[in-house]
């Protein structure tokens, strides 16, 4: 157990929906593991999982089990590629969406209990701004949200943040613009949002890069496949390559 | 655990039950009737340290019932024949209190505490006791439930905020109505993790609100810390801000 480092715990988060949380998360879980780390990813969208499906993976056991039955993680554990793990969640069970306080205290310790064995744990969390989406922003170490040039997701992005500064005193945020139509736009969005959350709630946050708008994302979305794997050349691969890499140094 | 296979005949169940219950009154433990989907008759009887933590107990009686425990198993306290001497006195209370303040300060998560008298004249030791025995029955695991001097019972609700608590407070006023017809004072206070105050100035609070509910004109007083720096509402300014760039690029 003493020996366990403890890893790197990063919530990818939006506030709004569709911003594309899922299929960032799953492809830097891909760049994480192709450069021979150990990836833990967490379905957060505990509810409404979805990041099985983006991966065409066959679901056995889903962490409601956990939650329900207190089965260890490690058995609902699915290896993706090699070095990237998957604890999925299930899908149309609103009781995970809105878990009691012991619950949560529960699932968090179970998590914790085997998180030692990556380098990085991923967590995807669940769109808007519920106890999960707070609790898993919360217990990371580093919050990553993603906006796109949507003013909604703009202000979805900042309301979230807002709510994580004042009520969890988080300072350390990470922004990653996806679905842009240049690197100009993406700097455009970055700086108009930092200046606003340096100006009212005195954060400076940290650019972890952008993705542009690629049909290779959507494409790769039907396929059940990272963009990463179907297609690595493309724009959204490299950029995704690019965050990773970012990450690591 | 003693556990039945095939549904029994309520009456002989009963009987066996009380058999039991009485055998275990020799010993310190706790019976936790464990019923099935299928009928309202406990299927299951576990008996149990009653020094485990909530968590263990539930573990525990998952554990037990060897197939998994269907979701709408129901959970009962069996009344023992004095509860209230079963229950945390003040002192033990305040430690759980102060350790869960502390907890409140690493999770974030806020905590209610409830104060709760029970009004009239005549209420004595096995009044009480009814009254400790309804409202457990409206607790979940890591509430925690104390007795406090004569006719108060207190109730600590980690990770609930006011407005939860709240409804807490008005569904246990509801039941000690409907179960045994008694009428009750409340005092609640809230604690946030940007202002944890000591054990003992928090239960301060909710018994300060617990005098208030008793001499003023209502039955639930409740003090919360302020909320105006609190509120993470986007203002109309904020907005403004956010979305000033878009302007910008019309424009040009
Ligand atoms: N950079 C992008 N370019 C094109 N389409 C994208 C991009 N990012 C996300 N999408 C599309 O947006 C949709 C929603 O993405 P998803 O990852 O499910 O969002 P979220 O998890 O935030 O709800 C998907 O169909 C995906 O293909
Ligand atoms: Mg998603």
């Amino acid at each position: 157990m003493e020996n366990k480092q403890k890893p790197q715990i990063i919530s990818i988060s939006s506030g709004k929906g569709g911003v594309g949380k899922t299929s960032f998360t799953i492809n830097l879980a891909a760049a994480l593991s192709a450069k021979s780390r150990k990836v833990l990813l967490i379905d957060g969208d505990l509810g409404l999982a979805n990041v099985d499906v983006m991966l065409g993976l066959n679901v056995k056991h889903t962490l409601r089990e956990t939650v329900e039955e207190g089965r260890d993680p490690l058995e609902i554990l699915v290896e993706v590629m090699p070095g990237f793990f998957v604890l999925p969640a299930s899908s149309g069970v609103p009781e995970m969406a809105s878990l009691s306080y012991e619950e949560q205290a529960f699932l968090i310790d179970s998590l914790e209990q085997i998180i030692g064995n990556f380098d990085f744990v991923l967590v995807d969390t669940a769109a808007g701004v519920g106890e999960s989406v707070l609790w898993f922003n919360n217990w990371a170490d580093k919050n990553i949200t993603l906006l796109s040039p949507d003013p909604t997701a703009i202000t979805d992005a900042y309301a979230l943040i807002k709510i994580m500064k004042t009520r969890y005193n988080k300072e350390d945020f990470h922004l990653i613009i996806n679905n842009v139509k240049s690197k100009k736009e993406a700097q455009e969005v970055f700086d108009n949002m930092s200046t606003v959350l340096e100006n009212f709630l005195g954060v400076k946050p940290c650019y972890q890069g952008a993705i542009p708008q690629d049909s290779a994302v959507s494409m790769a979305v039907r396929q059940q496949k990272p963009f990463l794997i179907a297609q690595p050349k493309a724009r959204a691969s490299l950029a995704v390559t690019e965050i990773c890499n970012k990450i690591l140094s | 655990m003693v556990k039945v296979n095939q549904q029994p005949g309520a009456e002989d169940f009963r009987a066996f039950l009380q058999l039991i219950e009485q055998e275990a009154l020799r010993f310190s433990a706790e019976l936790l009737p464990v019923a099935g989907e299928t009928g309202l008759a406990p299927q299951a009887l576990l008996v149990l340290d009653p020094t485990l933590s909530a968590t263990r107990k539930g573990e525990l009686a998952k554990a037990l019932w060897a197939a998994s425990l269907p979701a709408t198993a129901q959970k009962q306290h069996l009344a023992l024949p004095d509860r209230i001497a079963a229950l945390s006195g003040a002192e033990r209370f305040t430690e759980c209190v102060h350790a869960e303040l502390a907890r409140v300060k690493k999770s974030r998560l806020p905590c209610s505490l409830l104060l709760v008298r029970i009004d009239g004249n005549g209420v004595d030791r096995a009044f009480l006791n009814k009254a400790a025995a309804a409202l457990e029955m409206a607790m979940e695991g890591e509430h925690h439930l104390a007795h406090f001097g004569h006719a108060t019972l207190a109730l600590l609700l980690p990770g609930q905020n006011r407005n939860r608590a709240l409804r807490q407070a008005g569904a246990i006023q509801q039941l000690l109505a409907a179960e045994i017809t008694a009428r009750v004072k409340i005092g609640l206070a809230v604690c946030l993790a940007r202002a944890v105050p000591a054990a003992e100035e928090f239960m301060e609070m909710a018994f300060t609100e617990l005098q208030k509910a008793e001499h003023e004109a209502g039955d639930i007083f409740y003090s919360f810390p302020s909320q105006d720096d609190d509120s993470c509402q986007v203002t109309a300014e904020e907005r403004a801000q956010l979305f000033s760039f878009l302007n910008r690029g019309h424009k040009e």
